[in-house]
């Protein structure tokens, strides 16, 4: 085998209903989130990967091994070949747990281990089992009845469950949603701490943005049953392949960088060569992953450059915080220079892409693009506040898209 | 008081309810998962002996089982058995009687169970065989016990169809309601009401203990269906 496992689907078509769901897609890059609003068919798409769904046509093909097929026989009336799903090495998880309420913990958790084959004896499936609540940190729960447990206890025994056969793909569709933002946060750590010791492809379903842009390796954008867009956060994110996909997932700049410090709650991030203020938790130390959506960002000219006038940018980025010469104080906690690069129109806006040292999106009107003269060379300066930073821990698999982590 | 009635009562309803889940169980299954036209009358039929008089359904295992008939025929030729004015024939009686009321709560009941549970069996790589034997019935088992306690009481108190297809042999056939129509019938009316009190003082609580079963069934259902 080279190479990670593939997923193709060609042309798969599925419906539920009224809605119509038709889908063309290679994924090699794992993780893979799926975002999308709700009603995009996410769901739809996971059940029909599991097999609990029977696509209408089309090809489903996971690691060379067939799924669906309905070309098999080239037009002679023989039903498609379709996997089932007890065939398919996979782990399901849902944002209802669905534990079965008749076994204790750990027999939900050993459940799965009873159908391979071949088989291993009750005693191995025990322990196998025990191992894997312990990795979820749930090894005290394992005598426990299911009926008793805390929404984020049956979160973890039932990812557990999922994980527990070292399935080939992981279908996790929301499998965090119904929590509270407390447990949460620990199982989204403890998931990230399993998958970067262990990395397994896997889809998660989400409507999140902020989880989206800092999990996935690659991102499928699904709106209305059809692939709006495919590539890495920062493709998506920067350039939206419709006005659909920028109004879903918003327009911006994704930097990669580290957190220096932190003050009453002010993160100093260092992100290339730029030194950013954003609001959060994290300490510093901690990869981060910033997203900057590019309504927030506002562009200024220089002080004393007048419009048309073709200046070249001063010297470099500014400290964070500071106010330009002569310019009125502002409440914004960063303001950098730049160069234009491009401004492009998208729906009832212009992306204007600037050089800030790192490429930077903002979103401006047409008139203020003609009021100052933006134009690929112009010189600006950028300015948003602290809060309009989405800070993101970075995940231990994406590659250093940055700069070289120093601290 | 007479005893052998009594026991003979009980094995004919016990074997009776054992035969009812044997072939009622994979029925209700069936009916639980289908529900076309074909599955409507197929649930007619099953349900029908609710609503027939028992003599008619007696008299229809009879026409089947008589040694010239379709089933007693070789029944008789390869097993040796003979079904009609035998005790085995009191269970067939009572069996075909109960069977609806087991079929009809098992279906509920197996219908009842969240399809996601199923799923979830079917995702961590159980056939739908296995899933049914490890999720779907121990789910449901309420509610199917709460059909075999039914399915009991109803054997036990079975009268018509019995009288036709088993007779009434005193010490062969003659089981406890036989019995109490033979001692009202000789003006027995002490006896009569000695085994009445007997029957009542079994089905009341076999019919408390079906209730039991179908509340814990629901009480379950609904706190499955909490997140």
């Amino acid at each position: 085998m080279s190479g990670p496992p593939v997923l193709v689907l060609e042309n798969l078509a599925a419906h539920a209903g009224a809605f119509r769901l038709e889908i063309s897609l290679t994924a090699r890059r794992w993780p893979m989130v799926l975002l999308g609003p709700s009603g995009a068919g996410k769901t739809l798409l996971m059940r029909l990967l599991a097999g609990l769904e029977i696509p209408d046509a089309g090809k489903m093909e996971f690691a060379g091994e067939s799924w669906f097929d309905d070309s098999l026989g080239n037009g002679a009336r023989r039903p498609p070949a379709f996997r089932a799903t007890p065939r398919r090495s996979i782990g399901y998880c849902l944002q209802d747990p669905l534990l079965f309420p008749h076994l204790s913990v750990l027999e939900n958790v050993a459940y799965p281990l009873r159908n391979l084959r071949p088989g291993i004896g009750a005693e191995e499936c025990r322990r196998r089992a025990r191992e894997e609540l312990e990795r979820w940190g749930a090894a005290h729960l394992a005598g426990s009845e299911v009926h008793g447990l805390s929404g984020g206890e049956k979160g973890r025994v039932a990812l557990a469950r999922a994980f527990v056969r070292r399935p080939d793909l992981l279908l996790l569709d929301e499998p965090l949603a119904a929590l509270d933002p407390p447990s949460r946060e620990e199982l989204s750590a403890a998931m990230r701490r399993i998958l970067s010791e262990d990395p397994r492809p896997v889809i998660w379903v989400t409507h999140d943005r902020g989880e989206a842009l800092s999990f996935g390796e690659s991102l499928v954008v699904l709106l209305g049953g059809k692939v709006a867009q495919t590539g890495s956060a920062d493709e998506v994110f920067r350039h939206p392949a419709s006005v659909e996909v920028a109004g879903f997932v918003g327009v911006g700049t994704l930097l990669h960088g580290l957190v220096q410090a932190r003050e009453a709650g002010v993160m100093r991030l260092r992100c290339g060569p730029l030194t950013l203020r954003a609001v959060g938790p994290l300490a510093p130390g901690t990869p981060i992953v910033a997203a900057i959506r590019s309504e927030e960002v506002e562009l200024l000219l220089p002080s004393g450059a007048a419009a048309g006038d073709d200046g070249r940018p001063g010297a470099g980025p500014r400290p964070a915080g500071a106010r330009p010469e002569g310019g009125p104080l502002s409440s914004a906690r960063n303001e950098i220079a730049a160069v234009v690069t491009s401004v492009r129109p998208l729906g009832l806006t212009c992306l204007v892409e600037i050089d800030a040292g790192v490429p930077l999106t903002a979103s401006v009107t047409r008139a203020a693009v003609e009021e100052l003269g933006l134009a690929p060379g112009r010189s600006v300066r950028a300015r948003f506040k602290a809060v309009a930073i989405e800070v993101n821990p970075e995940e231990p698999w994406s590659r250093t898209k940055g700069l070289p982590v120093h601290s | 008081m007479p005893l052998g009635p009594l026991l003979l009562s009980l094995q004919v309803a016990g074997l009776s309810t054992l035969l009812v889940l044997v072939l009622g169980l994979p029925l209700a299954r069936w009916l639980a998962w289908h529900h076309g036209p074909w599955a409507r009358l197929v649930e007619s039929l099953v349900t029908a002996p609710l609503v027939l008089p028992p003599v008619v359904c007696g008299y229809g295992l009879l026409l089947l089982f008589a040694p010239r008939g379709p089933l007693g025929a070789p029944l008789e030729r390869f097993f040796g058995a003979r079904v009609i004015f035998h005790w085995t024939g009191a269970v067939l009686a009572a069996a075909v009687v109960a069977f609806p009321l087991l079929v009809r709560t098992a279906r509920a009941a197996l219908e009842s169970v969240p399809r996601g549970y199923l799923e979830a069996a079917a995702t961590c790589g159980s056939t739908p065989g296995r899933a049914f034997l490890d999720v779907h019935l121990p789910l449901a088992l309420p509610g199917i016990a709460a059909g075999a306690v039914l399915a009991f009481a109803r054997g036990l108190g079975e009268f018509g169809a019995t009288v036709i297809v088993a007779g009434n042999i005193p010490g062969k056939t003659q089981t406890l309601p036989l019995a109490m129509y033979e001692a009202l019938m000789a003006g027995d009316a002490r006896g009569a009401g000695q085994m009445a009190l007997l029957v009542l003082g079994l089905a009341v609580p076999l019919l408390f203990l079906a209730d039991r079963f179908q509340r814990r069934a629901l009480g379950r259902d609904r706190t499955a269906l909490l997140p």
